[in-house]
């Protein structure tokens, strides 16, 4: 358990969203704190895939930014093969980043359209192996080639390519520091079916080649299915499950990870009728006391309102709530 | 007999054509589009971005943005050809005849007016009605959306509502008219999966009840097959299968289909790892580079000479309509 390469611990993250000063006087408000993401602990096996799914407001992205480094917990640790890069020395954490690299959700946005594909791609190799540009040149070409893009491209700049070529450019240039941990912010939402499904076998066959651990973050839970090993559910900054994926899909036993399993639509659901819980997601700055989800919860009582539950297992899944295992199902 | 069909018919698109001349030639987004639908009938649109879907969405509302213009084809709206009609008759049909929900429920809702005022000014524009009569509609149009405490949020303004509840303000928008058929672009994309739930239920009951035909365009095969009657799949500005959504989804019957549906990956229940995904090669071209004849022929596994070099045209027989060879020359043999 402990020697995962990925070791999530209590991670926490405020944000300060009040206004300033001079309006808060004059208003008479008080500060406002946002908790984007509060004690959230999990472990990412080396090659494996961790998915973490949640709604708008959950902190997937947050965590994200927490991981490669973005943004600093408020409280809390995330280690990495057993280093924390919020304590790091400058050595240790510039050896620590190279073995990190991100994918981002919109491949339009992530690429800069004044670079051609070659500068792009070997930028971060640039960075951390200061080789000749003929080295730059074969290592783009090579990793174009992982990719599945031809050479040629390595000339060309974004806005020569479709999205889906787009993201493979953003593959090739979070391989090209040969990083052991990737994560991925939503890669495919912003795809077409068709092309998510050529990025989606490209990332699976690169993580059987290369050995890489992925952090993959998307509100897609047939994606989900896709690609993880386990699955982390967020609800309002906090992880209410954890489940190996068959498990979690079969067998799932937070009220809201069942909610949100009974919402996704299904290929399969002719004439289907959903029996899926009313409200939506409240307000992150002044969230429900007790368990978040209680507005919502179909099985409420009195404790849910007061105190968070204390996660409980069962058969490998890890989830916080009060009622007991058997009556959720 | 087929009078008698198309009477039933409450719309019925006839190879329409969308074109936008350009100064590097002549585009068509959308290229000979037939489809029709029936009062009260669901039919989802699908296809990938550039397929041309919410073109033809567009082109039934009559807001197309210049210069965009309908080319060919015909658009019959109750028995009525509304496609050479100007702004001005367009006007009267649309909110009347025709609703529209768009993807983001912020931007097709005014700001500046609270949501009452905008549900009212709509009754009153189509229907002859007092102030306080379109008051009272805008209520119930509210309580019809399930809005909670409606008449305390009747005088909010947009920004007051969560995401869910302004889309259902925008469908409570689209239907005060009372339309016959509501063209529904995306409607629930910019929500979270249990908000869409509710939103589409919402939208199926309201238009079972009320007998409203509905043109549902999504790119989400999840949301066609638990929301729609009959779906028609699109590339690159054509229809390349159309039919009852089951038969469609369970077997589909076009190479694109196929490739389409396996290559979704699904959350159905399964034992061990999931299959791998079937991909596509290739991406939808661009309007610039529609090849000839199938547009599909370059990505499609089966593609024969015939295919490079004329259309398929759409052809029906029981079970639903397909433009490929591959299916019209198995029935040959």
């Amino acid at each position: 358990m402990s020697d995962a390469f990925v070791q999530v611990r209590g991670l926490t993250r405020h944000f300060d969203v009040s206004k300033p000063l001079l309006n808060r006087v004059l208003q008479m408000e008080s500060r406002k704190i946002l908790t984007a993401v509060e004690d959230v602990t999990f472990d990412i096996p080396r090659g494996q895939t961790f998915a973490l799914v949640g709604e708008s407001g959950s902190g997937k992205s947050t965590i994200a930014k927490m991981l490669v480094g973005l943004l600093k917990p408020s409280a809390g640790n995330v280690l990495i093969d057993g280093v924390d890069l919020a304590t790091a020395d400058v050595e240790q954490s510039d050896q620590l980043r190279q073995r990190i690299q991100m994918i981002f959700q919109d491949p339009y946005a992530s690429l800069n359209p004044r670079w051609r594909v070659r500068e792009i791609v070997g930028e971060p190799y640039a960075a951390f192996h200061n080789p000749t540009s003929a080295e730059i040149s074969r290592r783009v070409d090579e990793l174009l080639e992982k990719v599945g893009l031809p050479a040629r491209d390595a000339s060309k700049y974004p806005h020569q390519f479709s999205g889906g070529q787009r993201q493979r450019i953003g593959i090739a240039r979070a391989l090209a520091s040969d990083p052991e941990l990737i994560v991925c912010d939503e890669p495919t939402s912003a795809l077409d079916v068709s092309v998510q499904a050529q990025v989606l076998n490209l990332m699976r066959d690169l993580q059987n080649d290369l050995g890489l651990t992925y952090l993959f973050i998307t509100h897609d839970l047939a994606v989900v299915r896709y690609m993880a090993d386990q699955v982390g559910v967020l609800y309002l900054g906090r992880l209410i499950e954890s489940a190996p994926r068959e498990q979690l899909f079969n067998r799932p036993n937070h009220p809201y990870t069942q909610m949100l399993l009974e919402s996704a639509p299904r290929l399969d659901g002719f004439d289907r009728v959903h029996e899926s819980g009313g409200g939506e997601i409240p307000d992150p700055i002044n969230r429900p006391s007790g368990c978040h989800f209680h507005p919502r919860c179909p099985h409420v009582f009195e404790e849910c309102k007061t105190t968070f539950p204390a996660p409980k297992q069962s058969d490998g899944s890890t989830f916080s709530c009060h009622l007991e295992v058997e009556s959720t199902h | 007999m087929a009078q008698e069909n198309t009477e039933k018919l409450l719309l019925q698109l006839k190879d329409l054509v969308v074109e936008i001349p350009t100064r590097r030639g002549t585009l068509t987004p959308v290229n000979g589009v037939s489809m029709d639908i029936k009062p009260g009938e669901i039919l989802g649109v699908v296809g990938e971005s550039g397929a041309g879907k919410s073109i033809t969405g567009t082109a039934v509302t009559g807001l197309l943005e210049k210069p965009a213009r309908i080319a060919g084809g015909s658009v019959i709206l109750d028995g009525e050809e509304i496609s050479k009609l100007d702004q001005g008759a367009l006007r009267k049909i649309r909110g009347k005849e025709v609703g529209a929900i768009f993807q983001d429920p912020l931007t097709s809702l005014n700001p500046l007016m609270t949501v009452g005022e905008q549900l009212a000014e709509t009754a009153l524009a189509h229907l002859k009605i007092s102030r306080n009569e379109a008051r009272a509609r805008a209520l119930q149009a509210l309580i019809d959306v399930g809005i909670p405490a409606a008449e305390n949020r009747i005088d909010g303004y947009p920004h007051e509502f969560s995401g869910g509840m302004r889309q259902r303000v925008v469908i409570a928008l689209a239907l005060i008219g009372e339309p016959k058929l509501v063209i529904a672009d995306e409607p629930t994309t910019a929500l979270d999966v249990s908000v869409q739930a509710q939103i589409l239920a919402l939208l199926r009951k309201l238009c079972n009840e009320r007998h409203t035909g509905v043109m549902l365009i999504t790119h989400d095969m999840g949301v066609i097959a638990e929301t729609t009657d009959r779906v028609a799949v699109m590339y690159a500005g054509r229809v390349v299968e159309i039919g009852r959504t089951r038969d469609v989804l369970t077997q589909p019957r076009h190479p694109y289909t196929i490739g389409l549906m396996s290559a979704t990956p699904t959350t159905a229940v399964s034992t061990g790892a999931p299959q791998r995904l079937n991909q596509i090669p290739g991406a939808m071209p661009g309007l610039m580079s529609i090849p000839d004849g199938c547009p599909f022929h370059p990505r499609c596994d089966h593609s024969m000479d015939r295919c490079a070099t004329s259309v398929p045209p759409l052809i029906a027989d029981a079970v639903g309509s397909v433009a490929c060879y591959l299916v019209e020359n198995a029935k040959h043999v």
